[in-house]
């Protein structure tokens, strides 16, 4: 009985087609779909995976003249530079712990406010608020800076007018290193909490309505249902996000940093986006784009490397997982 | 089989769309393009203009051909060369004509368009770049050596290297080459301005404050004269960064054959300083002094203080003193001050004195603008690089220079008697005029096109006040004139990189001495200095010393 097993799976190998095959057989028979794909898949080839390509300058001394392909190469010249600049970890330190407190402060945020609006009963109410907590989301990070510096301003902002009715002297938080930290923080979750929640908001539409009906009928009051159902239903779409939260550690908002930026809060406000920033774009000489495409690959070389930290452990503890 | 069309329909559109976006390179790339699709709605008037310009000027000449090319400039000066009268008369006596390509407004995002330009060689003819990249791309032959076509094409031109050893040796590799030609750019200084009525009234004589210790004692008075009924009161007031007062304490950067002291480099001006400087320590410990006791704007002096914040307080009475660009006193007047305040006066104060009653110098410009730079496309066939520098000789031909100073005369200027020349339209209407106006103007210090700069014109051209105050401190008693250096790639390339961190580590500690938020003692400072020494402050002072010798052969 063995040796006739053997045979048969010899057979179905031998029988099994390439994939080539296999995937020209698919195209025939689902044509459309390949045609209505083509679309997205060309515009994923052509503007991000092909300009990652585009990368490789990292490990050159690029000339916009000499091109991709004729510029110098100087292997890990850049990558070397990194480690020497006496600079760097002054902005990688900075980096994370805007990004840390971020993903610690920003991240649980929009969960407990979607938990709370999920025991709103009235409809309108519960649709009002969260159009609202939206609506940041599409305003620019120079309208949100320049609303900040409005509320915060020592002179006339309301929060120093607060300050002083109380008898206290005005603060310049724009100013203070201390401060900027915190500021930015307030301004991320301001500006997206909105946007994340209606994440955690479509997954609660998702549980089933009779787990809510059976812990009634057991007698669970709101707070029961929200930690036993709500939360442990929503449990894959959060690990989801904080896997995403975590790849993104090193993205900090330029746009807002530099709007944000000034002399007072270098000690704190230099990441290594303004860096880069400095020295590929703003730079008074040669701009040099081959460091600072260099110092990107890095940053996502790490981030990658945490996401799939990230993956794994969620994988094991929630076996939940993004990949 | 309807579903079907359909699909094939929607899928074939949206790659089609997607391609459109891929674009083409089929403009700008070759000698003799005629612009691209920036110019093309101000092609039409300005064929318009030059073609009639042609017919009187220049018999057969006409703006076609070999008798127009394309520049890319920042968009800001592309509309300051549309309303100069001047400079439609340079296109008519030359014939030839210039359509310009709008770039970003943003400096950095103008020569990163450079740079894209050069990749999807869409360069047109002639490009606004800096000297930075015309060193590094010339040789590599994005640009064409104009060392032979000005020998050639451009007399005016190569009399004007030929005097003037320090533009040549900024200009020219050391093979010779002329990848560039540098702006000329008037020299001048940020003068001291103030409020004349603000002085009179708390019985302060202007005349009296001669050196930083009678400023700050006037400051003093007049906090306690306006500051006790005004709380936003505070007599020194300016924008963004307070670190620009290191001329009043003789502790500029420096450059020279045998040493260079601080950042020299794009700071020979503006946030000049040397914190090596013995001074320099005097510099922070008084403006501590000016924060403490709230002499100082304290958002001035903690940086955060905008352009639009530092107008507002001025014109509100909020502030005395400024230190800022040469004719902003007059600004202020034409701006709304006297609209605020009836008494409302701005002056001009003079340099300050040392202890010995020498005039400390201002620091000043360069002479060479190396953020201007006219550079030819090396795809330009030898009539087009012709009538590129053809054009450009024209501004340096003595003709040109009284035409880019002066205007015409009888029109804009007159002779006098002893030969000098006098403005005759005025400068307040002329400037007033609606953007996009035609008129008279001669502001110099803005990039229209690459020329020499009569700086009698430029300070001429000014309102009373600030011409008289030119006319008194805008002489070489006065103003320390900045030195251009040249750098090769590799020199470049270090000191951008080291200036990157070092000059804003500098301006933020030295803020936060300032603002208290780190104790000022000689060992903080003297930690600091070391600080800055190790993030590379010596390794520049070293280059910057290399590059003096490299560019006069010290």
């Amino acid at each position: 009985m063995p040796v006739r097993k053997e045979k048969q799976t010899a057979l179905v190998v031998s029988k099994k087609k390439s994939l080539s095959q296999r995937l020209a057989k698919d195209i025939r028979r689902n044509w459309i779909l390949y045609l209505l794909m083509l679309p997205g898949f060309l515009s994923l080839v052509l503007f991000k995976i092909g300009p990652v390509g585009g990368m490789v300058i990292a490990f050159e001394k690029f000339s916009a003249f000499q091109g991709v392909f004729g510029s110098k190469w100087v292997w890990f010249d850049n990558f070397k530079r990194i480690f020497q600049d006496p600079y760097i970890p002054k902005v990688v330190i900075n980096t994370i712990l805007l990004a840390v407190l971020s993903v610690v402060v920003v991240f649980p945020i929009p969960i407990i406010f979607s938990l709370f609006l999920n025991e709103i009963r009235t409809k309108w109410i519960r649709g009002t608020v969260q159009s609202l907590s939206f609506l940041p989301y599409f305003i620019s990070a120079a309208v949100m800076v320049s609303i900040m510096a409005t509320l915060l301003s020592p002179t006339s902002g309301i929060v120093n007018s607060i300050i002083r009715s109380l008898g206290g002297d005005s603060i310049n938080f724009m100013a203070k290193p201390g401060w900027f930290r915190p500021l930015y923080v307030i301004l991320e979750i301001w500006q997206s909490f909105g946007y994340s929640a209606i994440i955690y908001i479509a997954a609660m539409m998702n549980i089933d309505p009779s787990l809510y009906e059976a812990a009634e009928a057991d007698g669970a009051n709101r707070w029961d249902k929200m930690f036993h159902i709500t939360l442990p239903g929503i449990s894959t779409s959060i690990i989801v996000m904080l896997i995403i939260s975590v790849g993104n550690i090193f993205t900090v908002n330029l746009d807002r940093i530099l709007l944000m930026y000034n002399p007072s809060v270098y000690d704190t406000a230099d990441v290594i986006q303004t860096y880069v920033y400095r020295i590929a774009f703003e730079s008074k000489g040669f701009p040099d784009y081959s460091y600072g495409t260099a110092v990107n690959i890095l940053k996502s070389v790490i981030a990658f490397i945490l996401v799939t930290t990230v993956n794994k452990v969620a994988d094991k503890f929630a076996e939940t997982r993004l990949f | 089989m309807k579903k079907k069309l359909i699909s094939v329909i929607l899928s074939i559109a949206l790659v089609g769309t997607l391609l459109t976006g891929c674009g083409g390179q089929s403009q700008g790339s070759s000698a003799g393009t005629s612009g691209t699709e920036d110019t093309a709605s101000d092609a039409a008037d300005q064929d318009e203009t030059a073609e009639d310009a042609g017919s009187e000027e220049a018999g057969e000449v006409t703006a076609s051909g070999d008798n127009s090319y394309t520049m890319f400039m920042r968009n800001t000066y592309v509309g300051w060369i549309r309303e100069l009268n001047w400079y439609d008369v340079a296109e008519e006596k030359t014939g030839i004509h210039v359509e310009y390509v709008e770039g970003p407004d943003e400096f950095a995002d103008v020569y990163a368009e450079v740079d894209q330009r050069i990749i999807s060689n869409t360069l047109p003819d002639a490009v606004m770049t800096k000297l930075a990249q015309t060193n590094v791309y010339g040789p590599q032959g994005a640009f064409v050596d104009m060392a032979p076509y000005i020998e050639k094409y451009a007399p005016n031109l190569q009399k004007y290297l030929d005097d003037n050893a320090d533009y040549k040796a900024l200009v020219s590799d050391e093979n010779g080459a002329i990848y560039g030609l540098v702006k000329e750019s008037p020299i001048f200084q940020d003068f001291l301005g103030y409020r004349v009525d603000h002085l009179e009234k708390a019985n302060i004589d202007a005349d009296s404050i001669q050196n930083v210790e009678d400023f700050t004692e006037a400051m003093r008075t007049l906090k306690e004269f306006y500051g006790k009924d005004n709380p936003n009161y505070y007599p020194l007031t300016g924008r963004e960064c307070a670190i620009r007062f290191a001329a009043w304490f003789e502790c500029l950067s420096t450059v020279s054959a045998e040493e260079s002291h601080g950042i020299y480099t794009s700071h020979f001006k503006d946030y000049s300083f040397d914190i090596m400087n013995e001074n320099a320590y005097t510099m922070v410990e008084t403006m501590k002094t000016w924060y403490d006791e709230g002499m100082i704007q304290p958002q001035f002096a903690e940086g955060t203080f905008t352009e639009g914040d530092w107008e507002s307080d001025m014109i509100n009475g909020n502030g005395t003193f400024f230190y800022d660009y040469y004719n902003r006193a007059e600004w202020f007047m034409e701006n709304g001050g006297p609209d605020a305040d009836p008494d409302y006066q701005m002056g001009v104060l003079g340099n300050f004195k040392d202890a010995s009653g020498n005039i400390i110098l201002g620091a000043g410009t360069c002479k060479y603008n190396e953020e201007c730079v006219t550079a030819i496309n090396a795809n330009c066939d030898e009539d087009k690089i012709k009538t590129i520098l053809t054009f450009i000789d024209f501004f340096y031909s003595q003709e040109g220079i009284d035409l880019a100073n002066y205007g015409v005369e009888g029109e804009s200027y007159e002779v006098a008697a002893d030969g000098s020349k006098e403005f005759i339209v005025d400068y307040a209407a002329e400037e007033a005029k609606p953007e996009g106006e035609k008129k008279w103007s001669f502001l110099s210090d803005r990039f229209t096109v690459c020329k020499p700069v009569d700086n009698k014109a430029f300070f001429q051209w000014n309102a009373d006040l600030i011409a008289d105050a030119c006319a008194k401190y805008m002489t070489e008693d006065c103003v320390r004139t900045g030195i251009n250096l040249s750098y090769t790639a590799e020199e470049s390339e270090e000191l951008s990189n080291l200036i990157a961190t070092v000059f804003d580590a500098e301006i933020a500690g030295i803020v936060s001495f300032v603002t208290g938020n780190t104790e000022l003692t000689p060992e903080s400072w003297k930690a600091f200095q070391d600080e800055m020494n190790a993030m590379g402050l010596s390794r520049i002072e070293e280059i910057q010393v290399e590059a003096y010798n490299n560019t006069y052969g010290g």
